[in-house]
Formats: structure tokens, sequence, C-alpha cells
């Protein structure tokens, strides 16, 4: 790809209205992210765990939007828009870092499964295919089970290799582990389809016979052919990383209390349906958009990047 | 009782109120004998989920308990006060001068669902079901004062030796040493009559062909999804209104109250959300009823635990949680506890230790403790018990600003029990208890008595052992003198408050939504509520 191209590229992607559109989204959700503890230095926003005295009613009920608290509060006297607004942060890091896991499972499978074909071919789809089977919210129901806080021995007992030792518990990093884990099939599939037509290619038979490795094959030739493919499937698979987070959260197997997610917000916020909608509608609201702005930008790089558009 | 909320805004100055609430009583205790009972229709009801088992033996908990008092009978039972025990299917009964002889005569003519006379017999099969190891009953150690039960559960002997059926109409009942309380454990569901001829046949089935001589037999039983009982027709007793009772399970609570609201279900228990929305609408107030149920919930600390085996961090705890900010956030569903025994046991301990809400006395306790900068630990409570839930998320603030860091592990109710039920498991947690009967032992014998410490299905999750405490629990056990036992007990609430193997949190109160035709819905302060007295308006 040389540099006018992509300079092409990058044009056209501008151009195209709905990465347009989902990548302001976007910008401006990683924005608040990124600022929110600024925020609050700044007296903008309030801590979003602290349980405020006056964030109550006499009857122990969470307090509309007013002057003191802009969207009013939750159950414990919690400021609702802080959370939300931190919310953000643990949804994309959490729904983000649960699409790379995913990917790099579904993009080192895929490739090896369509490089190497044969047996080890037919034996990893097979396995992708029975992980397809079932349900990615049930399976991480059942993975979310086994954290309860056990240590698990990755080293021979006879080796003092501690280090080796994890300890099987519920927070962030088990939270986009488990996510990874059951998102990965759907990508293989597609990957291992464009490693088989690429690997067809003319270029592909004349690198090799001049004697290039496999691993020169699929570094310097394969991977950068598919990386389009790749990056469309990422962007759409964090729209579906967010929701299972979201999903997970709401089930209250999500990243434990008192951080704010917007699952768990809506689960809190359920029994207030009638009287007080907004602990509902806003954590709602904001994953519609973000799931939103991920699913406009997926579209829009495929429209950009899909190579029969230049014909 | 009715209409004993913590009022924010009181309307009426205390006495007035304090006056209305007599009449308010008055009136609803006296609405049943003002109108007569109707029989006939169905009771239907909903709750949110099928229990494992309706099997007297198994089921403990406080829905199911009322159920089976609809389908099992036994020798004695509450008044309607809940203190004085009155003859159910015992024609009468003595206790011999040392105490430890009891012998009932059974009424004659009471029947079996199928028919068949209930026997003495039929009282020793059931009883030693309760102490079989094989039948896993939590009931089991409410019985262990029977002679001979020790033999029996540890399988050196064939027979309890103090179970005997002389003719078939008398029952004698030996125990090892004098117990003034064990004539309370014969009014729990586990001391009803079971026709031992069906139990022995059906074995682990039982629980799906429940057959006893209470007035409600099951018509069908479909799990998960409903229960139906209809009326025994062998039934001699007068209560049992309804013809038939309706159980199904499902849907949040929030959709209980209104299909109550529709009509579509005779009554539910609340949510505080729902409870609210009734209490600030005119024409859904009267629907809306308040029990008061005799519990305490509790943060136990386990004292076998580090670091909570030292008193100065427990008592810490006790100063570090603001309970009046807590009841905040249970909405009216609890009022704050500071002691052991619940007040409305009746129950009163004048010079009992009172811990103030006090972040700087935590952190001076804890600096004493060598503990200086706070610790961490987890504090483990039942998902599904939204006040106990709430609780622990508002604690974790509270501790978190004497620098002690809390990870909340809200589980499942089951494993929470297993868990906090065996030794060094769980270092803190949230559990609540409710009387079984009218007598301080019930908490604390039962809860804080380091003699009766096991190392599985422990009742004192707290671990907790003071000698003082267990010889004055011991003695009054022995006791038969109301004086006596009453100083005993308050020792010992004293020493147990000052050792702080607990924080007191809560005596819960639930509201109860019920529709107009429902009528006799009376709050029982043992059973909370008795469906066989309830009875549907035209």
């Amino acid at each position: 790809m040389s540099a006018s191209e992509s300079q092409g590229l990058l044009g056209a992607a501008l151009r195209n209205r709905l990465v347009l559109t989902g990548g302001c989204l976007l910008a401006l959700l990683i924005l608040a992210a990124l600022t929110a503890p600024l925020w609050v230095r700044a007296g903008l926003l309030r801590d979003p765990i602290q349980q405020f005295p006056n964030g109550l009613d006499a009857d122990g009920m969470p307090l509309p939007a007013g002057r003191e608290f802009i969207a009013g509060t939750d159950y414990l006297g919690r400021d609702v828009f802080s959370r939300v607004v931190f919310g953000t942060r643990v949804s994309l890091t959490v729904g983000v870092a649960g699409m790379l896991t995913a990917t790099l499972i579904g993009v080192v499978v895929g490739v090896i499964a369509g490089f190497h074909g044969g047996k080890l071919d037919l034996l990893l789809m097979r396995f992708t295919e029975m992980n397809m089977t079932l349900p990615a919210i049930l399976l991480a129901v059942a993975f979310a089970g086994v954290m309860d806080g056990r240590v698990l021995h990755l080293h021979p007992t006879a080796l003092p290799w501690h280090w080796l030792d994890v300890k099987l518990q519920r927070g962030m990093v088990s939270l986009f582990v488990i996510i990874g884990l059951v998102c990965w099939p759907g990508m293989v599939r597609v990957i291992r389809a464009q490693v088989l037509s690429v690997k067809e290619r003319e270029f592909i038979l004349a690198s090799r016979a001049l004697g290039a490795s496999d691993a020169r094959l699929i570094f310097g030739h394969i991977l950068p052919n598919i990386l389009p493919t790749i990056l469309v499937m990422a962007v759409m698979l964090t729209a579906s990383t967010i929701l299972l987070e979201a999903g997970l959260g709401y089930l209250g197997i999500g990243v434990p209390a008192p951080a704010p997610t917007w699952g768990s917000m809506i689960t809190d916020g359920q029994p207030y349906f009638i009287t007080a909608p907004h602990l509902v509608i806003l954590p709602g609201t904001a994953i519609v958009l973000t799931v939103l702005a991920f699913n406009l930008l997926g579209q829009g790089l495929q429209e950009v990047l899909d190579p029969k558009r230049k014909v | 009782m009715v209409g004993a909320a913590p009022a924010p805004r009181p309307i009426f100055p205390p006495r007035a109120s304090q006056i209305l609430l007599f009449l308010l009583l008055f009136t609803a205790t006296s609405l049943p004998a003002a109108e007569t009972p109707r029989r006939g229709g169905t009771l239907r009801l909903w709750f949110p989920q099928d229990w494992r088992s309706l099997d007297p033996a198994i089921g403990f908990d406080g829905d199911s308990i009322p159920l089976q008092k609809l389908l099992f009978r036994g020798l004695i039972d509450f008044d309607a006060t809940g203190t004085r025990l009155v003859p159910d299917q015992a024609s009468d009964w003595n206790i011999s001068p040392d105490g430890k002889t009891y012998t009932f005569h059974l009424k004659p003519g009471v029947r079996f669902s199928n028919g068949r006379e209930v026997e003495a017999e039929d009282y020793v099969f059931s009883l030693e079901r309760i102490l079989d190891p094989r039948t896993g009953s939590v009931g089991q150690s409410y019985f262990m004062d029977i002679a001979g039960a020790k033999e029996f559960t540890e399988g050196t002997a064939a027979h309890v030796a103090g179970l005997r059926a002389p003719d078939p109409r008398t029952l004698v009942i030996q125990l090892a040493k004098p117990s003034f309380t064990f004539r309370y454990m014969l009014t729990m569901m586990f001391a009803s009559a079971l026709p031992r001829d069906i139990v022995r046949q059906q074995g682990a089935n039982f629980r799906s062909h429940l057959i006893g001589s209470g007035p409600y037999q099951v018509r069908e039983w479909r799990r998960d999804v409903r229960w139906r009982f209809e009326r025994n027709p062998q039934y001699s007793g007068t209560e049992g209104w309804v013809d038939s009772v309706d159980i199904q399970f499902g849907g949040d609570v929030s959709l209980r109250v209104m299909m109550v609201e529709r009509g579509e279900i005779d009554r539910t228990k609340a949510d505080a959300v729902s409870a609210l929305r009734h209490e600030r609408d005119p024409r859904l107030r009267s629907s809306l009823h308040w029990v008061t149920s005799v519990n305490t919930g509790y943060l136990f600390l386990n004292t076998e635990v580090k670091p909570f085996d030292d008193p100065r961090v427990r008592q810490a705890m006790n100063h570090a949680i603001d309970k009046r900010r807590l009841m905040q956030l249970a909405g009216g569903l609890a009022v704050a506890a500071d002691s052991v025994v619940p007040p409305s046991m009746p129950w009163t301990n004048p010079g009992l230790p009172v811990y103030e809400f006090s972040p700087d006395k935590a952190r001076a306790l804890l600096r004493e403790a060598g503990l200086p900068n706070g610790f961490k630990t987890g504090l483990w409570f039942i998902n599904a018990r939204a006040i106990d839930k709430r609780l622990a998320e508002g604690m974790q603030q509270e501790l978190r600003a004497v620098g002690i860091e809390v990870q909340l592990e809200g589980i499942n109710q089951s494993a929470f029990e297993v868990k906090a039920r065996s030794r060094r498991q769980v270092a803190c947690g949230i559990w609540s208890w409710s009387q079984d009967y009218p007598d301080p032992s019930n908490f604390l014998d039962v809860l804080l008595n380091g003699d009766r410490i096991t190392d599985q299905d422990c009742n004192n999750l707290a671990f907790y052992s003071n000698p003082e405490v267990n010889r004055r629990l011991a003695l009054a056990g022995d006791s038969f003198d109301p004086a006596v036992r009453l100083r005993l007990f308050r020792e010992a609430e004293s020493i147990v408050m000052q050792d702080a193997p607990w924080v007191p949190l809560y005596h819960q109160r639930d509201p109860i939504i019920r529709h107009p035709r429902l009528r006799g819905d009376v709050p029982h302060p043992v059973y909370l509520w008795r469906y066989e007295n309830m009875w549907l308006a035209e």
C-alpha cells in the first residue's frame, strides 16, 4: 500500500457519513472516559462511588433530576450523571480489551487453520464450530462462576515457581479475558476463508518459489492483505463485547461493586422504573450510543475498505 | 405491627399516634370476629421461586413454614399471641416434676389425608426421622436433648431410647436433662406427624407425595411452576376457610404487586419501592400492611479469623458503621438494631452496652490493635436479599472511611449457608435470624453458645465462644425459674455485646400488599401469618 493510496483511504473514510458520525460519537465517549477524573477535580463531576447523605429523600428514595444532582441520584444516594460518565471508562476498557483478546485468538486460530490446512485445519475448525454452538452469554456466566477467589497453581508442585500462580477473582482483567474467550469463534471462519483465498494468489506462490519461510509468508504477505477485514471485524466485534459486558454487569457478574458499570446500574434501577425511570434510561441510552458508535464506524469502514467500491 | 412505620414527618404527636396505633391494631384484629368468615374460593399466591421441598424435615424458611402448616400438624401450637402454648392434635399433656418426662395423649379421630388415624407411633417415627443423619434435616440439633438421641445419631442405637408409644394414643418423650425450651421445639414443623407407612414406602420421594394431618392436602405439584392444595376432607378442626390454595412462581416483586392491584392474586410481599408507592397513593394505601417479624439481621465477625480474633477490631467495626444512615438505605423495611435479641420478643435489657457511631473511636481502636492503616477483608452476603445487598454497599463506604477496605462477595443462599456455616471460611458476612419460638435462648443459645460450635452446619457463624457466656446459657437452659432465666440471659447478652462478635444491624419489617377481598390476614408473631385463618369476601 503506497503513501498516496493510504491518504486516499483516509480521505474516503472522512467523506463517509457513517464513519464520520460513528467516529465523532466515539471520540466524544473516549474524551469523556479520559477526562472524567479531571472533571471531578475541577468540581464539575462528583465522585461516582460516594454515597451522599442528602442524596436520598426522607423515605430513603432516590432523588429526581434537580439543581443539586443534575440527573438525580440512585438507590444509595450516588450521583447518576457521574456514574454514567465514569461507566464509559469501564465499558470502553473492558469492551476494547475484550475485543483485542478475541481478535488475537481469532486471528491466530484462523491463520493457522487456513495456512496449514489438512487435519489441523479440520480439528481447529470443528473446535471453533463447537464453541459457536454455545451461546456466548451462557459460556461467559459459566466462566465467571469459576472466579471465586481460588488460587490456580500453574507450576508443577515440586517447583516453587509462584509467579505462575493465578488468583481467580472477579475484576476488570478477568472480565475482559472471559469476554475475549467467548467472542473469538465468529472471527475465525472469516479469517480462515480470507487466508485460503490469499494463499493461492500468484504473488504468494512466487514468494514461496523464491524460498520465503512460512513466517515470512504469514507476516509479510498474508496478514497485511487481510488487515482491512480484521479491522472491520474488530470494530464490529467491539459493539458485541460492550453489549456482553453490560449484560454480565446486569446479571451481577461484571466488574464488582461499587464500580460504576452501566449494566449494574440498570439492574439496580429496575425496581424504580415506575417511580424513578431515569435510573434505567440514562445508562441504557449510554449503552445504545456506544454500541451505535462502533456499529456505524464498522459499517462505514467496510464501505471504505471494500475493494469492489473502487471499480 | 400495623402502621409502625418510622414516619419521617409525624402527623400526630407521639401519644396521639400511639392511641391511633392501638385503635388500628384493635380494629384490625377484631375485623374477622365482627364479620362472619365465608367458606369457599381459591386463595391465589405467587412467590419468587419454588422451595427445595415442603417436607417438614427439610423446608425451614419464613415463606414455606406457613404453607407447611396447611399440610402438617403436630401435638401443640401457639395461640394468636404467639406466646402461649395450646393443644393442637394432642388432647392434653403433662411434664413430670423433674422436667424430664413429657407425656402426651392424642385427640381421638385425628386422621391423615389418606384416611388413616394418627397414632403415637407416627410421632416416634417422625422425630426419629428428624434425628436420623440420613434425612439431612436442619432440625436435628433442636432435638438432641431427647434421651438416647446422641447414641441414635452416632449409629450405636437402632432407636431413640427416649421416644416411646405405650399405646396408640399415648406418646412419652424422655429427655436426657431437664429443658425449659423443649416444649417449644414441639411446635416447630419438624415435630409434625407423618404417616410412617407412607414415608417408609416413599423414602426420599416423600416430598412428591406429601401426606399430613393438616387442613389441606396437595392436589398438584409441578416443580417451579405450581402447587395446588385442596381441602383435606378428613380434617376435624374448624380453620381452613378457602376451598383451595393456588401457588405459582416467577415474576419480579413489582410485577407481583401489580398482580395484586389487578386482582389476579390475593397477597404478596412487597419491596420498599412498591410499599412507598402504595403509601403515597390514597387509592392504594389501604392495601398496604406492615408485619414486624421477630428477627435480627447482623454482621457476624468470625472470631477465629484474623483480624477479627481481636475484640478491639470487632468493637471498631461496631463504632465505624452508621446504622441510622443504613436504615435510610433500607427504605423503611428495617429499623436499626442495637441488641442480639429483638425487642419484639418481648425483651428488654436496660444494662446493654450500645456502640455509638464514631469513626474517631473506630480509628483509635484499630491503632490500639496494631492496625493503624486498617486492613482488607471480604464481606459476604446473600445476593437475593435486597436489603442485605444495600447495607453491604452502604457499609463498604463507612468502613473505607476508617481504613477498612471491604470487597463485596454476594452469592446465592445455599452456597452462602454451606460456606458461612463451616469453620474459618468466611471472615465476615450478613445473616439474619427469625425466631422459632418466643424465648431469648432462640437467639443467644442457638447463635452464640460456644459449646454448640461444630465444624460444619454451625449456627454460630461468628464461631464465638466465651466460657462466661456459655456457662450462663447452660444454667438458663436447665432452669425453670423465669426470673433466674431473665437475669442469666441479660448478663449473657451484655457480655456478648461487650465482646462484639456481631454488629447488630436491623430488625426487619415486611410490607404486605393485600387485595381488599382478602380477610382474616392477621400477623402472627411466630409464623408471621396463617393462611388457614384467611378467607375471601364475596
